[in-house]
């Protein structure tokens, strides 16, 4: 993967430093600069947390914001979400509000485990993979990085 | 007994024989092969939470909160659409699932307004309920992210409100209405977030193709949609089983009530005959029992132009008893009759059968029969030997084609229909054979194979060109004709439908339908592998109705299409008791189960029984009775929960034989068009408050229960019991309606095994039901036909004599509505009026343009026998030539117009047919006129002051 981003695409456009990649769509984890030593197939991408989807790789450098990534995957959700099961429908539009509260830095303990929870409820009991797949890149962002989410967010702020 | 809470089982039964043994949380459990895993938890007494599942439809899998693990299969899966495996091991419990089913009940919760005090449904809400069985304790997102719960409601309708701020989007509604009802009014608008339920595109629930079946409200699991009644009374707490009272399909009903209010009726799941489905009608439209029209006390008067008096029941029915007495003294034994209520029980209709052939010493006793199925009793036992359709309902869903003629069960059964659309969705094809493109010639997800849109009084020639079809191409079933019918009768019967004149191509021209599609319709019923034919008045109501009926008897058994599931001829009885006041002996030449009065033995047994001589001879029709009034001779008459006056044929012929009578005594619930010209108005009661049984069209019995006191303080058996005893000839003790159910089975073979006791157990039996059929019988004819070999009859096609000239050019034909019920007094008095506010005269464009006649407009209708006016709706449903129209509104009086032509063999009124021209009009027609004059003077009671004593 870091031979396709850094030499075949030549790394970031504006040539600031890559921070981290989006692979397999909008529903696809983000994988960190620091991991992209992986080979880009279904099983190692799956055994590293990630998934290769439809093969697409979106490549952010280092001033992306993940919590505003993490809050796009829900409102992506929620734009596609065709409604029939409860975890997506609903799971995805109270996802996206709970990141607008994690962003503002309201109740951040609770918001982040209110959170961890939709997103193992919406991996386990969505009818399809749209609302079963939502939470990747959500927890992709919150594992890999917290700083954007939590207290240190609002230090930086 | 307490609030009856039908047990859900999730999803419905596969109805498979194999069964499979799984393990669900530790139990083995036996299932049934294709079973849910919920289905099969909840047999097995484990419930798994659900929202989105009921059992009345198919699995839908969207709520999430039945998921199950599942040993050797990854993740979670939804216990709804997942089913059951031999040897499969579930766990429906743990920590996991328990977390799973609180975070589905919190997202719910996150989007439902909290007023579950002040909700109509507080108690009775599986929203609630299921928040409590996953312990969902706190709601962590907070009430102030996107909602639902500002949505106003949709109050259109009259029965039930829509309230999308309760919807949880579980589409129980939606597919109530697509796989129960089948009218998939109901769609999910918009996507994701945005989904609702809605009625038509962004139409208002009254305004939508909803048919106010009450399926949704039924399926919703919140107060979403739910009854206005409930709304304004709260939730019942407690139930009493009965059945419908409307039409002939005979539904069963949970009446739920607060103390002695009914607050709705809910069909019942367990009800044999309607599976738990119901119609506009028995679900919503009875607050017509405690209508302000309804009257409660008896009442006399000496002339008809007098105001009623209201008097004690003893002294109406000394009244009643003289005034009978005097008449039969005046002009003889014969000179009074009775007429049989079959919205009545056939315990109610057995007390005035009797009274009549003990206490009147005659046969004078019909039914409304005579203007309904007649022709089926009549031809349904010269062919098969029973006058009775031959299958149970359950039957179509085993059909591959069926054949519909002269029937519109979508307005007319419409629970019955849902069952039919049900199984044509499965692909069992359909023939229309109607005037009129009824709804099942297209309907969404229904579409006729053929429709015969054939002239009215054409019915034989069709029936006889279908069967000259099956006999001339080789599509006869020989060996059943050979083991099943005679011989000779069938070898007569071959020579003469495979004569040239049967031909389609030599019937085309009667029909107006092309030969080609005759050929193919027949081709398409004789290869079926089950083939029914279901019919309904527009058969009957024909002078050739009863040729008729034995034509399709003929076409039945010549294919071998009889006596099995599937199969049969069945006629959609009209009104919910009329085969049981029809099985009672309501005839005036048979004793029940169809014995003829000139049978010595069995005049002998009621003699017995009953201590009165019986008459040999035949008595009067109701025809018959309202001629010999004319001339003279039928002087009184005692007229039991029928209305005549409106719903017989030639309304002005029925006028001036009423007004002939000395003596005539109504029992019904109003003060109906009958009672205009009565002398004794005995007040009835509602099927609410009657104990006893109504008989359906599948020769089921069905209890009726008294769901509330009766408002009379009498059953209306006792009212008939004691004008009966006052008589004098009679001495009928019956203390109970169970007695009299005693009464008529020890005297009616096909009933010997039927009492009230036995019916409450099984919950409703078949006839016959006797020491040979102990469980009663769902399908006749199955080994041999009652009357022991088929017997086929020669059914020549003979054009009726009411035929289309220059002065009269059109066919008018009669029907009725969804909404209505036939003379419309009990829905009349409903909210069902905003459907239907007035009787119309359906046409063709193309008619209407030749006679400058707009959409709207009022017009004249005139026959050889009368003429009135009303307005014209045009429609493309009809055929050029042919005008339609109901009856349901007395001041419109259709029946001014109708004939008194009838059928050769029971003169069942040919309503079906009448000449007519149609001419645009501005004023009432003379009869209208002379209605509205008369008849509140007609009606007039006097105030109660006025029965004080004179000082």
């Amino acid at each position: 993967m870091r031979e396709l981003v850094e030499d075949f695409g030549g790394g970031t456009r504006s040539g600031r430093p890559v921070r981290t990649a989006q692979v397999g769509g909008p529903l696809g984890a983000y994988i960190p600069q620091s991991a992209f030593d992986v080979h880009m197939d279904y099983e190692s991408l799956s055994g590293s947390g990630a998934m290769l989807g439809h093969g697409g790789v979106v490549v952010f450098n280092d001033s992306v914001d993940m919590a505003r990534q993490a809050r796009f995957a829900m409102e992506f959700c929620e734009i596609e979400s065709c409604g029939k099961c409860t975890p997506c429908r609903i799971g995805s539009v109270r996802g996206k509000e709970t990141l607008d509260k994690i962003i503002a830095g309201a109740n951040l303990e609770k918001n982040l485990a209110v959170l961890d929870d939709l997103c193992v409820l919406m991996t386990d009991a969505s009818l399809c993979a749209m609302g079963g797949l939502t939470p990747m890149p959500v927890t992709s962002a919150l594992k890999h990085f917290p700083e954007d989410f939590g207290s240190a967010r609002q230090a930086a702020e | 007994m307490a609030l009856l809470k039908e047990p859900d089982l999730g999803t419905p039964s596969p109805k498979s024989h194999r069964t499979v043994a799984l393990e669900i949380d530790g139990m083995t459990v036996m299932a049934e092969q294709g079973a849910s895993i919920m289905r099969a938890a909840a047999q097995a007494g484990v419930s798994i939470p659900k929202l989105c599942a009921t059992d009345s439809v198919d699995a839908f899998g969207s709520c999430r909160l039945c998921l199950v693990e599942i040993d050797g299969r990854r993740g979670t899966l939804s216990s709804c659409t997942t089913p059951v495996e031999e040897g499969m091991v579930v766990h429906t419990q743990n920590q996991r699932l328990a977390d799973l089913r609180r975070g589905v009940m919190e997202l719910y919760i996150s989007d439902h307004p909290l007023d579950c005090l002040t909700c109509s449904d507080n108690g009775d809400c599986e929203l609630q309920d299921m928040a409590g069985a996953v312990g969902l304790r706190e709601v962590r997102y907070g009430y102030d992210g996107d909602s639902h719960t500002a949505l106003g409601k949709d109050e259109s309708n009259p029965y039930f409100d829509y309230d999308p701020s309760k919807c949880i989007v579980c589409s129980r509604c939606v597919r109530a209405c697509d796989e129960v009802q089948g009218t998939l009014a109901l769609t999910i608008e918009g996507r994701g977030f945005a989904s609702r339920v809605a009625a038509g595109i962004s139409e208002s629930f009254f305004d939508s193709e909803c048919v106010s079946c009450g399926a949704c409200v039924q399926a919703c699991p919140t107060a979403t949609l739910q009854e206005k009644s409930v709304v304004e009374h709260g939730v019942p707490d407690r139930t009493v089983q009965t059945t419908c009272a409307y039409c002939g399909v005979g539904c069963s009903f949970n009446a739920e009530l607060k103390g002695d209010q009914v607050i709705r009726m809910v069909p019942s799941k367990d009800g044999k005959a309607n599976q738990g489905h119901s119609c506009v009608k028995g679900r919503f439209a009875w607050g017509y029992a405690t209508h302000k029209d309804r009257i409660t006390s008896p009442m006399i008067r000496d002339k008809i132009t007098d105001p009623w008096r209201e008097v004690s029941w003893e002294e109406a029915i000394e009244f009643a008893a003289a005034q009978l007495k005097e008449t039969q003294e005046a002009y003889g034994r014969k000179s009074i009759g009775a007429i049989s209520s079959s919205r009545c029980t056939i315990e109610e209709v057995w007390a005035v059968v009797r009274m009549t052939r003990t206490a009147f010493a005659n046969n004078n006793i019909d039914t409304c029969a005579r203007v309904c199925h007649s022709p089926t009793g009549y031809g349904l036992k010269q062919t098969f030997g029973t006058s009775a359709g031959t299958q149970h309902f359950e039957s179509v869903q085993d059909s591959d084609v069926m054949l519909l003629i002269g029937a519109n069960p979508t307005d007319a059964h419409p629970v019955f229909a849902s069952q039919m659309k049900r199984r044509l969705r499965q692909g069992a094809k359909l023939i229309v054979a109607d005037p009129r493109a009824i709804d099942l010639v297209r309907t969404p997800h229904v579409e006729a194979a053929h429709h015969l849109p054939l002239l009215p009084g054409t019915n034989v020639a069709l029936v006889n060109a279908l069967a000259h079809v099956a006999a001339t191409e080789g599509l006869l079933d020989d060996e059943f004709i050979q083991s099943r019918c005679e011989g000779d009768s069938f070898a007569e019967w071959l020579e003469f439908i495979k004569r040239d004149e049967n031909s389609p191509e030599t019937v085309t021209a009667i029909l107006g339908v092309p030969a080609e599609d005759i050929r193919a319709a027949a081709r398409l019923y004789a290869t079926a592998d089950n083939a029914a034919i279901y019919y309904g008045l527009g058969v009957t109501e024909h002078s050739q109705g009863s040729t008729m009926v034995m034509g399709m008897a003929n076409l039945a058994m010549a294919t071998g299409n009889i006596g099995r599931s599937g199969v049969g001829v069945n006629p959609l009885r009209g009104q919910n008791n009329v085969q049981g006041s029809c099985d009672m002996g309501s005839f005036p030449h048979e004793f029940s189960d169809y014995r003829p009065v000139s049978d010595e033995t069995v005049r002998a047994e009621f003699e017995a029984a009953w201590g009165t001589p019986q008459d040999e001879e035949n008595g009067f029709r109701i025809p018959n009775m309202l001629d010999e009034a004319c001339a003279g001779g039928f002087k009184g008459l005692y007229v039991q929960g029928e209305d005549i006056a409106q719903s017989d044929p030639n309304t002005l012929h029925v006028e001036e034989a009423l007004r002939a009578m000395d003596i005539i005594i109504v029992q019904d619930l109003f003060l109906n068009e009958t009672a205009r010209f009565a002398h004794v108005f005995l007040p009835g009661t509602s099927f609410l408050e009657k104990d006893g049984c109504f008989i359906n069209a599948e020769r089921r019995i069905n209890r009726v229960r008294p769901v509330t006191k009766s408002a009379t303080d009498k059953d209306e058996w006792e009212v008939t019991q004691a004008l009966a005893n006052a008589l004098g000839n009679d001495k009928m003790n019956f203390t109970s309606a169970a007695e009299i159910m005693d009464e008529i089975a020890a005297l009616t073979p096909s009933f010997g095994g039927v009492s009230h006791t036995m019916l409450d157990e099984k919950g409703s039996v078949q006839w016959p039901c006797n020491a040979d059929a102990p469980e009663g019988t769902p399908i006749m004819h199955v080994d041999e036909f009652v009357r022991g070999k088929g017997h086929f009859v020669l059914t020549e096609f003979v054009p009726t004599t009411e035929k289309a000239n220059r002065k009269f050019p059109m066919l008018l034909t009669t029907g009725r509505i969804l909404s209505q019920y036939n003379v419309g007094a009990q829905t009349r008095r409903t909210e069902n009026t905003q459907w239907w506010e007035e009787d119309v005269l359906e046409m063709h464009p193309s008619d209407a343009e030749v006679r400058g006649i707009q959409d709207g407009h009022c017009v004249s209708i005139r026959s050889r026998k009368g003429e009135i006016t009303l307005k014209a709706v045009l429609s493309e449903r009809m055929a050029p030539g042919v005008v339609y129209t109901t009856f349901h509104h007395p001041e419109t009086g259709a029946n001014v117009v109708t004939t008194e032509n009838s059928d050769w063999a029971t003169e069942c009124p040919e309503y079906k047919v009448t000449a007519v021209e149609v001419t645009p009009a501005n004023h009432r027609s003379a009869w209208q006129e002379e209605y509205a004059a008369s008849t509140p003077n007609m009606r007039q009671v006097a105030a109660s002051s006025q029965l004080e004593p004179a000082e």
